[in-house]
């Protein structure tokens, strides 16, 4: 490769960056990954994500609550094994959470 | 120096990633990015060999060791040509070569940041990663746990800074 077809691969790079960060199809990207998420694992790191990006006050994540819903109450039903009540306790903290929020007017919704 | 990257004796490695990286900022600061590209192109050929996963650990370790250098130099224009490369192989068959491409891509979120959460390759490397936290494999479980908690630093950075 000559140093003009380097500076040409470069060229296109540079000009295809100005991309900006698409937090809503992030964002989406989390809720499909949680609806699908069999392995205990991944739920659990999944709702850590949700946790947070519901911590964030520019993250307005409660309107993807009707997706999570489902989701949450299969979980917390689980009851097998230590790992799995785990999951559900936390699962059930974020529903809390999310209830929570719900309930004052003033704050986020749907 | 292809080679010497996957030495064993990690002070024997460290030495050659140092070395590496050295020529790679002497490169970058000279311009020439032809010696750039020749360098990635063997790490590069490396890292997608089939045949011996200890190749593709190798070529991934310098893959990561010239991303670095790059950054040093704020020379970003070989980014997405590395990423590429180590995306793929988060996917490897063989769980060592996984957790190579997991440090690999640790370093590169580690050092480049936004860029990552801008690039084209985001979905893909996030989608590969919360994939091995499900790995059966400790050590690549281990590794996709700390990618993990690298990306949400980065994105919570990305929103506190809007």
């Amino acid at each position: 490769m000559s140093n003009d077809e380097v500076s040409g691969v470069a060229w296109r790079y540079n000009a295809s960056r100005n991309v900006q960060f698409d937090l809503d199809k992030f964002i989406n990207q989390v809720c499909q990954r949680f609806e699908t998420s069999y392995d205990i694992n991944i739920a659990m790191i999944l709702i850590d994500w949700i946790d947070q990006l519901h911590s964030s006050p520019s993250v307005n994540i409660i309107r993807c609550m009707p997706r999570f819903v489902p989701k949450f109450l299969s979980v917390i039903e689980l009851q097998e094994g230590n790992h799995v009540i785990d999951l559900g306790k936390k699962a059930l903290a974020q529903l809390n959470h999310f209830l929570e929020d719900l309930k004052d007017p003033r704050y986020r919704s749907l | 120096m292809f080679q010497s990257v996957t030495f064993r004796s990690l002070e024997k490695r460290s030495a050659a990633t140092r070395q590496l990286q050295q020529e790679v900022e002497d490169f970058a600061l000279k311009q020439d990015n032809v010696r750039i590209q020749n360098k990635i192109y063997g790490f590069e050929k490396l890292a997608l060999d089939e045949s011996q996963p200890v190749y593709r650990r190798s070529g991934l370790y310098g893959l990561s060791a010239i991303s670095v250098a790059l950054l040093k130099t704020k020379n970003e224009s070989f980014f997405e040509q590395i990423v590429q490369t180590v995306v793929i192989r988060l996917e490897d068959r063989d769980p060592k070569v996984q957790v190579a491409a997991c440090e690999a891509i640790f370093n590169v979120i580690k050092n480049y940041r936004e860029v990552v959460l801008k690039s084209k390759f985001f979905e893909k490397i996030f989608d590969t990663t919360i994939s091995l936290i499900g790995s059966s494999f400790v050590e690549v479980r281990e590794f996709a746990k700390k990618v993990d908690d690298k990306i949400k630093d980065t994105v919570f950075a990305c929103l506190t800074m809007k």
